[in-house]
């Protein structure tokens, strides 16, 4: 706390005393980090101090580790039930609702379907600016969050752009086009900054979605100041790269593996964890024989030194023909396994699997079945048939939580069947899908379930059963309790160790998007955002909707 | 002159047919060229070997079946689950399915590519069909099945015509690179022939020029062919259009001689959009719809589509798809009418994709194209569009039926 108001004080006299003195605060510092003006945004440090911080939200998933998992005291089990909302933010940006709110210094940071961000101050949930981008869609309009670094706010949109704005003003700084092929590339993630500790350099890391347009995995490093792109990753390798020969002819050229969903980073060691998406075109095998490496797989890449270097992948379904990627965000944690303590990454995908690898070697240490599974080894015929869960089912990408103290993961997950058919050709047209096939149709019925697994033993702890499918993920706080946004609109308490029910608030709208909780003064909040439900919309989901918003919660005095 | 040597170039293409293919390759070819050969070789085995069957007078399934498999190692290569060691081995151990994957696992895509992948298409659904008809029962379903296989080796194969032969692994070699044995000589394909060689331009073969010395001429296909000082030059199929795209080069250079880097990049950048250019003038594929149909189709729409699309078609959780911004997006993506038919009648509802009814599928395209500002007819818009139906590029119309709103949308009542 005292470095960051020191830190603050020498912002304003620098800012107060233009460039000579800038000069002089970067000589005397020698470290200063360029730009960190004030705290108005966090700096390096802060991101690498996230885990033991319960009074900001930066992160996606909290923090590196993407455990979701926040140190409170006020809010326990024994007093959830009083929680009340305090204010309700309406969203006039209509859409679908993923993403978390980034929570700094007294402000909310939230992000809606169409790349617009609203800053709403924390106590009473006016807002302080909006920017709203409303870029072209290629296809499903999502923002999962923004990042806050150097006084600006950094926000990756639906058509590839990078754009930062002022923080404090919400006013544009600079926009920049960053994919290479803006016919099928569009961002949906939070940027993750990362910052070399051996050369002190900061850049933003993006997965470029594209998974199901046609495009190649692709993971990018970009210089925050001026957005330039210091070098990208593929995931799906070309000629005389390890791994090409698992696809037949050009076929890895469009062949997929999207980073689309948040990373897990070893800060210290500088290893990236990332999810590379489903082979395409998705539905037709014949057209891409072989294991198709590295789609389906969680990469472990280095990134510390000059260009980044795969550590080690561990591929959960070759030659996947369903769209059943991985896209839980990945937890790195150090927890015990039949008594013992290990490295670990707990991972899910949505053929309706929760994988459990060591991180250091991306060796299996325990896999476990989730969701209604059902003819998983039948590609899709020209005729169609059936498999479960469907393309939305199983994990999906908000994950879910680790608590250290009760050693366990808690994981919504979705039961949901499809129909699925494959087409004779496959063409390639610019900006759509390239499926070989159709996104499958309902097979009911669509339900889902909250669970609780035991990392210790590798099986279910708990687990409630829900009348819709479940994607909220998971929010689990030190004082015993785990919260989760359900489909119906509700947003849920329960008790760590029992899963006992033991709060609910109904918001109006499907959640599909994670809780967060977080101090502000002396005051404990959790906040949650609902609306649309997207491409989660499902027939069994209640007709009525009250659209879009961000509710903030805290116990009633 | 050029008679003379047109005359002696047919005369010579019997034998040259027999001499450029030999019929069995056992060592694996390592040019982009003798690849491409070795896959025409195969393929044309492959047809040979059921045509023998065909002619021979046998009696028995034995024989048919027995060239169905030969047939089917010919395409797939012995590494393959489909190959069958009891057929014999053909030699060349990746086939030639093998052999166009080779050729196209390449990071760069050059004017071969689009060619071979129908070529692959076409070769493994040759190998369905052959595998179908080794397993048929009696002589009419076997008839059944390899007559399909013949059909769609024979794309594969491609077809030559009195002056083209486009499409294919002859229409590939005839009009690219693949024609171009390793180590011969080649030259700037827009420039005038000055030594026997072949003439290139980004990868398209333009013209091959020969000795007038009376040996052999090896080509694989010319539409022209012209006596040009002490050469005989062989014009592709491709010349014209390459010529056609040489004359633009040229007039970029004047234009934009000043900053000669910046004109060199340029140039390599401008063939797949020029050629695109050229495609479209060939587009003329009338579209039409009723008034009567968009109107039917909104209520479609309303019930189907703008949940997702939303109720002004402006985009919500899925993207926009009328108006400035989906015209604008169109155009840059190349979308014609009959792509646009294509996604909604395969891939929508995305839920629930092909539950709508032909009629339904067509009131929401007419919607579209009204809502889009495109002008109605006496024609409904079709429910089973036919392959030249719909050409038409899409683009923000120069004169709009209606009157479009701020987002450039024209409302339907």
């Amino acid at each position: 706390m005292r470095t960051d108001q020191m830190k603050s004080r020498s912002g304003l006299a620098r800012l107060a005393g233009g460039v000579a003195a800038a000069a002089m605060a970067v000589g005397i510092a020698g470290i200063a980090h360029a730009g960190a003006v004030s705290n108005t945004t966090p700096t390096p440090k802060d991101y690498t101090s996230t885990a033991s911080s319960n009074s900001t939200w930066i992160l996606g998933a909290k923090n590196y580790d993407n455990n979701r998992y926040v140190d409170i005291g006020q809010i326990t089990p024994a007093n959830v039930a009083q929680l009340k909302p305090v204010w309700t933010f309406h969203i006039s940006d209509n859409g679908p609702i993923e993403a978390a709110p980034v929570v700094w210094n007294g402000t909310a940071y939230i992000t809606s379907a169409h790349d617009h961000v609203y800053a709403i101050d924390v106590k009473t949930g006016k807002l302080k600016w909006q920017f709203s981008d409303n870029p072209h869609v290629i296809s499903f309009a999502a923002n999962r969050g923004v990042t806050l670094l150097d006084g600006k706010v950094y926000l990756a949109t639906l058509d590839g752009h990078l754009i930062a704005l002022n923080a404090t003003t919400g006013k544009k700084v600079f926009d920049k086009v960053e994919v290479s092929d803006t016919a099928n590339s569009f961002y949906t993630m939070q940027p993750l900054p990362y910052t070399n500790p051996k050369t002190g350099k900061t850049v933003l890391l993006l997965g470029i979605s594209n998974g199901d347009w046609g495009g190649i995995g692709t993971i990018q490093a970009i210089n925050p100041a001026n957005g330039a792109v210091e070098w990208k990753y593929e995931t799906i390798p070309g000629p005389g790269q390890k791994g090409n020969k698992t696809w037949s002819g050009d076929s890895w050229k469009r062949g997929g593996g999207a980073v689309w969903t948040m990373m897990a980073l070893d800060p210290k060691t500088g290893i990236l964890y990332a999810n590379a998406g489903n082979p395409q075109p998705d539905f037709n095998g014949p057209a891409r024989k072989g294991s198709n490496l590295y789609s389906d797989s969680l990469l472990a890449i280095n990134i510390s030194g000059a260009k980044p270097k795969m550590v080690w992948a561990h591929q959960f379904i070759p030659h996947d023909t369903h769209d059943w990627d991985p896209v839980m965000p990945p937890i790195l944690f150090t927890g015990k396994v039949d008594g013992k303590e290990m490295p670990l990454v707990a991972d899910g995908d949505k053929a309706g699997n929760f994988w459990l690898l060591n991180s250091q070697t991306g060796k299996l240490v325990n896999h476990l079945a989730v969701s209604m599974q059902y003819n998983q080894n039948t590609e899709p015929s020209l005729k169609g048939n059936v498999a479960c869960p469907n393309t939305n089912g199983g994990v999906e990408y908000n994950g879910g939580s680790y608590d250290p103290k009760t050693n366990m993961i808690y994981l919504p997950s979705s039961n949901e069947c499809g129909f699925w058919r494959a087409t004779k050709n496959v063409v390639y047209i610019a900006g759509q899908f390239y499926l070989g096939g159709a996104f499958p149709k309902f097979v009911g019925p669509n339900t889902g379930q909250f669970n609780a697994i035991d990392v210790n033993t590798g099986v279910f702890a708990w687990r409630n059963p829900s009348k819709l499918p479940m994607a909220g993920g998971a929010l689990s706080t030190s004082t015993g309790l785990v919260f989760t946004g359900l489909e119906n609109g509700d947003f849920d308490a329960y008790d760590a160790t029992s899963g006992k029910k033991l709060w609910s608030y109904d918001t109006g709208s499907p959640i599909i998007a994670p809780p967060v909780a977080f101090t502000q003064g002396k005051t404990e909040y959790v906040a949650v955002a609902s609306g649309q439900a997207g491409n989660q919309e499902l027939p069994n989901m209640p007709k009525t909707n009250k659209g879009t918003m961000l509710t903030m919660f805290a116990l009633s005095k | 002159m050029a008679k003379g040597g047109l005359l002696r170039f047919l005369a010579a293409g019997a034998v040259l047919a027999a001499l450029a293919v030999p019929s069995g390759l056992a060592a694996t070819p390592t040019s982009d060229h003798a690849r491409a050969e070795a896959a025409l070789s195969n393929i044309r085995a492959a047809v040979a070997a059921i045509m023998d069957a065909e002619n021979d007078a046998t009696n028995g399934p034995a024989r048919y079946v027995q060239a169905a498999h030969r047939a089917i190692n010919l395409l797939v290569g012995r590494g393959d689950s489909a190959f069958d060691p009891a057929a014999g081995d053909p030699g060349d151990p990746v086939g030639a399915i093998g052999e166009v994957n080779h050729l196209l696992d390449r990071r760069a895509t050059p004017p071969f590519v689009p060619a071979l992948h129908g070529v692959l298409v076409n070769l493994q659904s040759a190998v369905a069909n052959l595998g179908d008809a080794a397993k048929a029962h009696g002589l009419g379903a076997y008839q059944n099945d390899v007559s399909q296989a013949l059909q769609t080796m024979e794309i594969a194969e491609g077809r030559s015509g009195t002056f083209d032969v486009f499409g294919g692994m002859r229409g590939a070699i005839a009009n690219t690179e693949l024609g171009v044995p390793a180590g011969a000589p080649t030259e700037n394909g827009c420039a005038a022939p000055h030594v026997a060689g072949y003439g290139l331009w980004h990868g398209w073969l333009v013209w091959h020029a020969v000795k007038l010395d009376g040996g052999p001429i090896a080509t694989a296909g010319s539409s022209i062919v012209k006596k040009e000082g002490s050469m005989l030059v062989l014009y592709t199929p491709a010349a014209a259009m390459v010529h056609h795209l040489c004359a633009a080069d040229v007039k970029h250079h004047a234009a934009t001689h000043a900053s000669v880097q910046h004109a060199s990049v340029q140039v390599t950048k401008a063939p797949a959009a020029r050629l695109i250019r050229v495609a479209d003038t060939g587009g003329d594929g009338a579209v039409s719809y009723t008034m009567a149909q968009a109107t039917a189709g909104k209520t479609v729409y309303s019930t189907h589509c703008a949940s997702c699309h939303g109720a002004n078609l402006q985009g919500v959780a899925a993207p926009a798809i009328a108006g400035k911004e989906f015209l604008t997006t169109a155009h840059t993506n190349g979308y014609s009418v009959s792509i646009l038919n294509t996604i909604v009648t395969q891939n929508m509802p995305f839920n629930d994709p092909g539950s709508l009814k032909p009629g339904e599928y067509a009131d929401v395209m007419a919607y579209l194209l009204a809502s889009n500002c495109f002008p109605a007819g006496k024609t409904a818009f079709p429910t089973n569009p036919g392959s030249h139906f719909g050409t038409v590029k899409l683009s923000i119309p120069a004169h709009p039926a209606g009157t479009p709103d701020k987002n450039g949308v024209c409302p339907v009542k």
